[in-house]
C-alpha cells in the first residue's frame, strides 16, 4: 500500500508523469494493435455465429467495448475531478481534461455501431429507449463539457468549476447502466454479468475480451498522450507569463 | 452479414484516427510553442 501511494505520489509530479506517460503509452498503442489484429480477425473469421440473431451480432464486437469505454472514461474523469477538487495537482486536472474528446468519439461510436445493429434487428435504426435515450444524452454531456474546458484561452482557470460539472454529470452513468433493469427496455440486457445471469458461448466471450483489451488499450494510449501534450502546453504557457 | 462488422470496424478506425489526428494537432502546437520560445 505505502509504495502503491508513494508511487502515485511520484506519478502527480509533472516531469515524472511526462516521462512515463510517453513511455507507458507508446507501450500501450503498439499492444493495442496487436490485440486488435487478433480480436476482430477472429470476430470476422472464426467466431461462431448466433444462433438467433445470426452474423449481425458480429457487430457487438466494436458496440459492447465502444460502450463500456464511454461509460469508463467518463466515471475515470470524475474521479480525477475529485482528485483536482481535492488536491489541484496539475496532472489530475489535465488526465480529466484529456478523457473528455476520447470518451465522446466511444459514445459516438457505441451510437452508431448500434444504430446499425437496430435496422437488421429491431426494425429500425432509432427508438427512444431508455438505454438509448441516456447514452445519447451523454455524448451531449461530453460535447457541453468540451465546449466549457475550450471557452477560455487559459484553460487552468476553469479547471476546479469544469471537475465539479464533470462530476454532476456522473449521475447519468448508473441510469446508462441500469436502465434495462430499471425501465421495460427494447435493447437488451446485459452482455456479460459478474452474476453469470447473461449467457454467452465462451468463445464468443473470449473474443469480446480481447476486442475489449484492445479499445481498452487504445483509449489509454491516446488519452495519456492527450494528457502528456496538455500538460507540455501548460507549462510552455507559464514560462511565456513569467517572461 | 459479416459486413457489419467490417462496417463496424471501419467506423472505429476512423474514430481512433481522428481522435488520433486531434492528439497530434496538440504535439504540434506544443512544439510550434517551444521553438518559439527557445528562438
Amino acid at each position: 500500500m505505502h509504495i502503491f501511494l508513494s508511487s502515485l505520489r511520484k506519478l502527480s509530479s509533472p516531469p515524472t508523469f511526462i516521462k512515463v506517460a510517453a513511455r507507458v503509452s507508446t507501450w500501450l498503442g503498439y499492444t493495442a494493435l496487436i490485440l486488435a489484429v487478433l480480436g476482430f480477425g477472429y470476430a470476422l473469421y472464426f467466431a461462431p455465429t448466433d444462433f438467433q440473431q445470426g452474423e449481425v451480432y458480429r457487430i457487438l464486437y466494436v458496440h459492447v467495448p465502444a460502450a463500456w469505454m464511454s461509460m469508463l472514461l467518463y466515471t475515470l474523469a470524475s474521479m480525477y475531478g475529485v482528485i483536482h477538487w481535492v488536491y489541484r495537482t496539475k496532472v489530475s486536472a489535465v488526465m480529466m481534461r484529456a478523457m473528455l474528446p476520447t470518451g465522446a468519439w466511444m459514445t459516438l461510436l457505441a451510437l452508431v455501431t448500434g444504430a446499425l445493429w437496430g435496422k437488421p434487428t429491431w426494425g429500425t435504426y432509432w427508438v427512444w429507449d431508455a438505454r438509448l435515450t441516456s447514452e445519447l444524452l451523454l455524448l451531449f454531456i461530453y460535447i457541453g463539457l468540451m465546449a466549457f474546458a475550450s471557452m477560455v484561452e487559459d484553460e487552468s482557470k476553469t479547471d476546479r468549476i469544469l471537475a465539479m460539472l464533470i462530476v454532476v454529470g456522473l449521475v447519468n452513468i448508473p441510469l446508462i447502466y441500469f436502465s434495462v433493469i430499471f425501465w421495460n427496455t427494447l435493447h437488451q440486457g446485459a452482455s456479460i454479468a459478474v452474476t453469470g445471469s447473461a449467457r454467452m458461448a465462451l468463445e464468443m466471450k473470449l473474443t469480446l475480451l480481447v476486442c475489449t483489451l484492445a479499445i481498452w488499450m487504445a483509449c489509454a494510449a491516446l488519452v495519456l498522450a492527450r494528457a502528456r501534450h496538455m500538460l507540455m502546453w501548460r507549462d510552455l504557457q507559464s514560462k511565456i507569463d513569467i517572461q | 452479414m459479416h459486413t457489419m462488422l467490417m462496417l463496424s470496424m471501419i467506423l472505429a478506425l476512423l474514430v481512433f484516427l481522428l481522435d488520433y489526428l486531434s492528439m497530434r494537432q496538440l504535439a504540434k502546437r506544443v512544439l510550434q510553442q517551444k521553438a518559439m520560445l527557445e528562438a
